[in-house]
């Protein structure tokens, strides 16, 4: 009994320095945020700021955050939607509408999942040329939008639905569409919200694609922005770690709401 | 009936089918033809056989990227598997205060890459906080970003903050699916917790470790934001990893072939990580 004792406090103590660790960069970034240059080098990690919002509001004149945060909310929302309209059907087709055809494609869909975007730049930069798209909306979001692993997910979850739902339907004469959209999709909210987050959060990171198809400032999306604006002349440490906390903050909200589906796709992602 | 069930699936998958063809599978065999040319985005592509493939052996920028690539992933890898391993089990060991921990543990995943690159940029500068504490201890400032010895370092450093906080959670979930009794049982034969951690932990962990090795040497592979935010591969091509490599190729040296080459090299190691995995999965499912 006092062994454990002693051993539960051994493990709290350790998790507690851990997570110190962990938090410490977040916590110097946002205190960053609101101190002047020379409070963030010379000062004490413990001094409070005295700059204000002063670095958000300097930054913000300097570049089109505001914009920026809206490119970025429009591709990560198109990604989503591509991802789960296209990515429900496929997976039903695959789950619940099994054949040697749709066998065999499951093959080459597991093998698009393996390919990474930093393999494919080139050729998809010189396609997506072609096409006309370079330096627009279309060309940043379309080409990543459909998130090959949110398939595996939702076929996952499809194949946990009882055969004896469907057939109910089908005896009934349903269509095909209509069993999907009155009776899979209902029982499938938790992964498509699982799905959502994982590739909300997947083109909120995106940065090389973004960064090779865009020239123009105003199409730019948040990480490209934030990049960009570091790399300007003269601008203070304290303004990039304003910008920093500002790229944050809608990643931040939607976990506060949405903490146990981001958990679940951190573990989805990894293991499916 | 059954005809036309066959061909309505195909309907249902057709969309997204075609939007893999076009963006994905497409491209990669687009990556394959121009490794095989020369093409400088000017005038049309030339071809050249294999000697985009030949000259890898002797191209002493790709070579030293290859190393730099194998030492930043080999030492990213290992501590962080060895260190998530460690916090998901004492985390699965906890009660009520898990979900607590797990949330405070897992902040650093929510941040956006090019955040977490800014962040550290700044505290590995010059009067940064990381040399305010070394020199608190009495061990001279560092000059992290801009010396070739230090920065792979620096970049590493950063990667086991940030890569720990993610394989925790997967680790937890690992150790969560594992029989309790099992670890009961041997606790009241008076088992020690090395050997314990041996015949038990281990052999019941073994495929999610499999997992998380493959899943973390592909995601690093695949790292570019970090390095390019904090020293665009530099100083002295001293960070220059694959990724960073490719893309000034293509985009500063407009050397499509060769960058097509090195995507190509690239590509066959993460397919092979795949392909580890895939085999890992269906072994997990028969077992």
């Amino acid at each position: 009994m006092h062994r454990s004792r002693l051993e539960h406090y051994a493990v709290i103590l350790f998790l507690t320095l851990f997570t110190l660790i962990a938090l410490f960069p977040i916590v110097w970034m946002l205190a960053a945020s609101f101190k002047t240059d020379r409070e963030l080098l010379d000062g004490s990690l413990l001094q409070a700021g005295s700059a204000g919002i002063g670095n958000y509001v300097r930054a913000f004149n300097e570049r089109p955050f505001m914009l920026y945060l809206v490119n970025s909310i429009l591709a990560a929302g198109v990604s989503v939607v591509i991802t789960i309209v296209l990515g429900v059907l496929a997976a039903y087709g695959f789950a619940k509408m099994r054949n040697p055809y749709t066998e065999a494609i499951w093959i080459a869909v597991l093998a698009s999942i393996m390919i990474p975007i930093e393999a494919i730049v080139i050729p998809l930069f010189l396609q997506v040329h072609a096409f006309g798209w370079h330096d627009s909306y279309a060309g940043i979001v379309l080409p990543t939008a459909l998130n090959a692993a949110g398939i595996f997910i939702l076929r996952q979850a499809i194949q946990g639905i009882p055969n004896e739902l469907l057939e109910a339907g089908r005896i009934d004469g349903a269509s095909e569409f209509t069993i999907l959209r009155l009776v899979v999709v209902p029982l499938l909210a938790p992964s498509m919200v699982v799905v959502a987050v994982l590739t909300f959060s997947l083109s909120w990171n995106s940065y090389l694609w973004p960064l090779i198809i865009t020239s123009t400032d105003t199409l730019r999306t948040l990480p490209l922005g934030m990049a960009a604006f570091q790399m300007t002349l003269n601008t203070k440490y304290s303004e990039i770690m304003a910008v920093s906390t500002f790229g944050t903050i809608p990643m931040a909200v939607l976990f506060m709401f949405l903490q146990r589906y981001f958990i679940d796709s951190a573990i989805g992602s990894g293991i499916k | 009936m059954l005809q036309t069930r066959k061909h309505l699936s195909l309907l249902f998958i057709a969309p997204a089918l075609l939007y893999l063809a076009l963006f994905q599978l497409y491209p990669i065999l687009y990556a394959v033809y121009i490794s095989f040319h020369k093409y400088d985005l000017m005038s049309p592509p030339v071809f050249t056989g294999l000697s985009n493939y030949i000259r890898l052996a002797s191209d002493e920028q790709f070579l030293r990227s290859l190393w730099v690539t194998a030492f930043y992933v080999a030492w990213t890898i290992v501590p962080v598997i060895g260190l998530s391993f460690i916090l998901g089990g004492l985390l699965s060991t906890l009660g009520r205060s898990r979900s607590v921990w797990r949330v405070l543990l897992y902040l650093p995943s929510i941040l956006p890459f090019v955040s977490v690159a800014l962040v550290w940029k700044l505290m590995f500068n010059q009067r940064g906080p990381i040399n305010d504490a070394l020199n608190t201890v009495g061990v001279a400032s560092i000059p992290w970003l801009t010396n070739g010895a230090y920065a792979p370092w620096a970049l590493i450093f950063m990667s086991w903050w940030h890569a720990t906080s993610y394989y925790t959670i997967i680790f937890l979930a690992g150790f969560l699916t594992l029989p309790r009794d099992c670890f009961e049982a041997a606790r009241l034969d008076g088992a020690k917790l090395f050997p314990m951690l041996r015949y038990i932990t281990l052999p019941l962990m073994r495929p999610t470790i499999a997992l998380v090795v493959v899943l973390a040497t592909v995601n690093g592979l695949k790292a570019f934001v970090f390095q390019q935010v904090l020293t665009d591969g530099g100083p002295a091509n001293a960070t220059q990893i694959l990724t960073i490599l490719i893309y000034k190729t293509a985009f500063s040296y407009l050397d499509m072939g060769r960058a097509s080459t090195y995507s190509i090299v690239l590509f066959a190691g993460i397919l092979l990580m795949s392909l580890i995995q895939i085999w890992l999965i269906s072994g997990r499912k028969d077992a």
